[in-house]
């Protein structure tokens, strides 16, 4: 059964590398890791078969890797491959990596577990950074107009472990930027309702702050779409201290209320920040223009993104609301 | 004034079963599809639901005028049009009817075999079960329509009970704004969606030859309505589950969306409830295909005294051979042909006799006045 899996570019040829998991006594997988080279995306299984005493099934597989030089010459094919496969579960997840893919794999390999990649993707957007991600959010963005798909990025550490280190920027099917770990917070903000995620802040005296999202609430409002685009978005943020330097001041409630404004002007900028490196790269992840079309009747998405980048006016109020907390008044 | 014995008729509440069976056919599966074709009008669907429902809330009620005006021994379909229209053009009318019911059914056989085949096994040999389901039919249908009712009851009730755990693990997932903006399609792809939609719905000319089997049968008019607004919500839900769910461009490329939204449940247990949905799925088409077979059996039986598990067994052999010769393409092709001929049937056939039977005479006050 075939559980990872692995596209990369070598030599102008493909490579696939799978994770393969045998499920021999009870509880204990075998990770056998095999290598296939091709000129296609489509004949990964029949090569993979000619190295196996058993049939490969896919079924089960839930992680694919692609490597930074195929994510850059397009994943279209392949997540067309996958969308029309019914075998194929929804809950597939997809990555970029930005060392070669192998090594990413063959670093899993002693936890013994071959979905070890995939478990670190749903448990850091569940209780991390990481907006939700999945092959249906891939497929839907990917085929649907007015959102280009963002996909989280592995790498690995010095001390050969993996870790996640941000999110792809895909244009079409093209890898063509990545975020920091630190930005994903601000994406993942602006694309969902969040239940979780940290940010840490510094003040100018090296004070350092670490806030814990409990949810949030974003609405975007359109403004106008002609001839300027205008959205009014609207985010309010339920959030919790987690650490705090003890030289800042919170025991009373207008000390409190400063923080708070302190915070929101630093999630604003950042988000601002964000949205115009978003333009800059004239990809939107977001769904800017998915927002657009609901609202506009005469939505077009070649015009639309035309103006994306300069026409393109993002106003941002930020509201944070912080709980649990002791003051005096 | 009971028309038949009660060993062989249903009261008046199980007429929302036999509806309901008849109304959300395998067509459930991908309605949605057939919305986004160039002329389709994709996320505003809904409103051509609404309307096709109304339509046949219309055309049943016809049904029952036309019904109650008849009388009672001769409240069927066959009766009707040999009333009507004379014998000979009678006698011709009631076979396509027998011809079309029988179509129907072979429809949602081959439909349900290439959902397996395309879906869940590629690569099964389809014999055994084909054969299984055969037999499956001959024994509801020769159990006769009592037995043929129950089976619809549980196929009614298959649909709602997997609707919760479906929208628990949907709703993470859809995006609302999909449906946005409303109204945004011209007036033709209104018409040709609902057109289009109106074709899941046309079995429910069955009504017609179930409906002297119905104790009081004027009373199960209500629950006949009530099948019709069921069928239209579930339609509903799923529309707006998977318009939603899916991006358009993504819609189009998915060949079962019910199908595929299924699929995203995943049970520590069960990984693939796509499966397990699919499997009791074919207690559904059993139950549809039955009614259909059924009312060709007594139809048949009703004008040339042919014994109905002769017949039965006639018909069976036909789905047997058709079987045998079918091929990946006829599948299509006809479904076109039995929607278009349903078309006309509903469409034009219930509205002719309602006009008739309103200029015609009244039998039904007359008989019930002169029991009393």
């Amino acid at each position: 059964m075939v559980l990872t899996a692995s596209y990369d570019l070598n030599d102008n040829k493909i490579e696939n590398n799978v994770l393969i998991g045998e499920y021999t006594e009870q509880d204990k997988t075998n990770i056998i890791f095999r290598k296939t080279t091709s000129n296609n995306n489509y004949e990964i299984i029949t090569h993979l078969n000619t190295q196996m005493n058993k049939p490969i099934a896919y079924g089960q597989m839930r992680m694919i890797l692609f490597g930074q030089a195929f994510a850059r010459k397009g994943i279209g094919d392949v997540i067309n491959i996958l969308s029309r496969d019914a075998e194929i579960s929804s809950h597939l997840q997809l990555a970029v990596s930005s060392d070669k893919p192998e090594d990413i794999m063959r670093a899993t390999i002693e936890t013994h577990d071959p979905l070890y990649l995939m478990r670190m993707i749903e448990q850091n957007y569940i209780n991390e950074n990481l907006p939700n991600v999945n092959l249906h959010t891939h497929v839907f963005n990917y085929y649907g107009q007015g959102q280009d798909i963002y996909i989280p990025t592995f790498k690995l550490t010095p001390n050969e472990s993996v870790e996640i280190d941000g999110i792809a920027l895909f244009k079409k099917d093209k890898d063509v930027h990545h975020l920091s770990i630190d930005e994903c917070i601000w994406l993942k903000l602006l694309l969902q309702n969040a239940k979780s995620g940290t940010f840490a802040m510094t003040k100018e005296h090296n004070e350092n702050i670490l806030i814990h999202i409990d949810s949030s609430k974003n609405k975007m409002k359109l403004i106008q779409s002609n001839p300027q685009l205008i959205i009014q978005d609207r985010l309010k943020i339920n959030a919790s201290i987690k650490n705090i330097s003890e030289e800042i001041p919170i025991r009373k409630k207008q000390q409190l209320d400063e923080l708070e404004k302190e915070l929101e002007e630093y999630v604003r900028n950042n988000i601002e920040k964000l949205t115009k490196k978003l333009q800059s790269l004239k990809v939107d992840p977001v769904g800017f223009g998915r927002f657009t079309r609901s609202r506009d009747r005469k939505w077009n998405e070649n015009e639309f993104y035309r103006q994306y980048d300069k026409q393109f006016t993002f106003n941002l109020d930020v509201e944070i609301k912080l709980n649990q907390i002791g003051t005096e008044d | 004034m009971k028309l038949m014995n009660d060993k062989y008729s249903v009261s008046p509440g199980n007429v929302f079963y036999l509806m309901y069976i008849s109304l959300v056919g395998i067509g459930i599966m991908n309605f949605q599809q057939k919305m986004i074709l160039p002329n389709g009008s994709e996320n505003d669907g809904w409103i051509s639901i609404i309307i096709a429902a109304l339509l046949i809330l219309l055309l049943t009620k016809m049904m029952y005028v036309v019904l109650a005006r008849q009388d009672i021994k001769k409240a069927s379909l066959v009766h009707i049009n040999l009333r009507y229209f004379g014998r000979f053009f009678g006698l011709m009318i009631n076979w396509i009817f027998i011809l079309y019911f029988i179509l129907g059914g072979f429809v949602w056989f081959q439909t349900y075999i290439q959902v397996i085949q395309l879906w869940l096994f590629p690569n099964v040999n389809v014999w055994p079960l084909s054969l299984l389901i055969i037999s499956l039919i001959y024994y509801a249908v020769s159990g006769g329509f009592q037995s043929i009712t129950a089976i619809c009851f549980w196929g009614t009730l298959l649909l709602y009970t997997f609707i919760l755990p479906q929208l628990y693990y949907i709703t993470p997932y859809i995006r609302p704004s999909n449906l946005l903006p409303m109204f945004n399609h011209n007036l033709s792809q209104y018409f040709f969606t609902t057109r289009e939609f109106s074709h899941e719905f046309i079995s429910c000319i069955i009504l017609l030859a179930v409906y002297p089997f119905v104790q009081n049968p004027k009373k199960s008019q209500k629950w006949a309505f009530i099948a019709i607004g069921a069928s239209a919500l579930i339609y509903l839900i799923y529309f707006f589950m998977s318009y939603m769910y899916f991006s358009l461009g993504e819609l189009k490329i998915t060949l079962w969306p019910t199908l595929s939204f299924i699929a995203m449940i995943e049970l520590p247990v069960l990984q693939r409830m796509e499966y397990f949905i699919v499997a009791v799925f074919l207690l559904k088409i059993l139950a549809a295909i039955s009614i259909g077979i059924w009312a060709s059996c007594h139809s048949a039986k009703l004008m040339h005294s042919i014994r109905p598990s002769r017949f039965l067994l006639v018909i069976l052999l036909i789905f047997f051979v058709c079987f045998i010769f079918r091929e990946p393409s006829s599948t299509a092709i006809l479904q076109d042909f039995y929607s278009h001929t349903g078309e006309i049937l509903v469409y034009l056939y219930v509205p002719l006799i309602f006009i008739i039977s309103l200029i015609g005479k009244n039998s039904g006050k007359t008989e019930a006045k002169g029991n009393t």
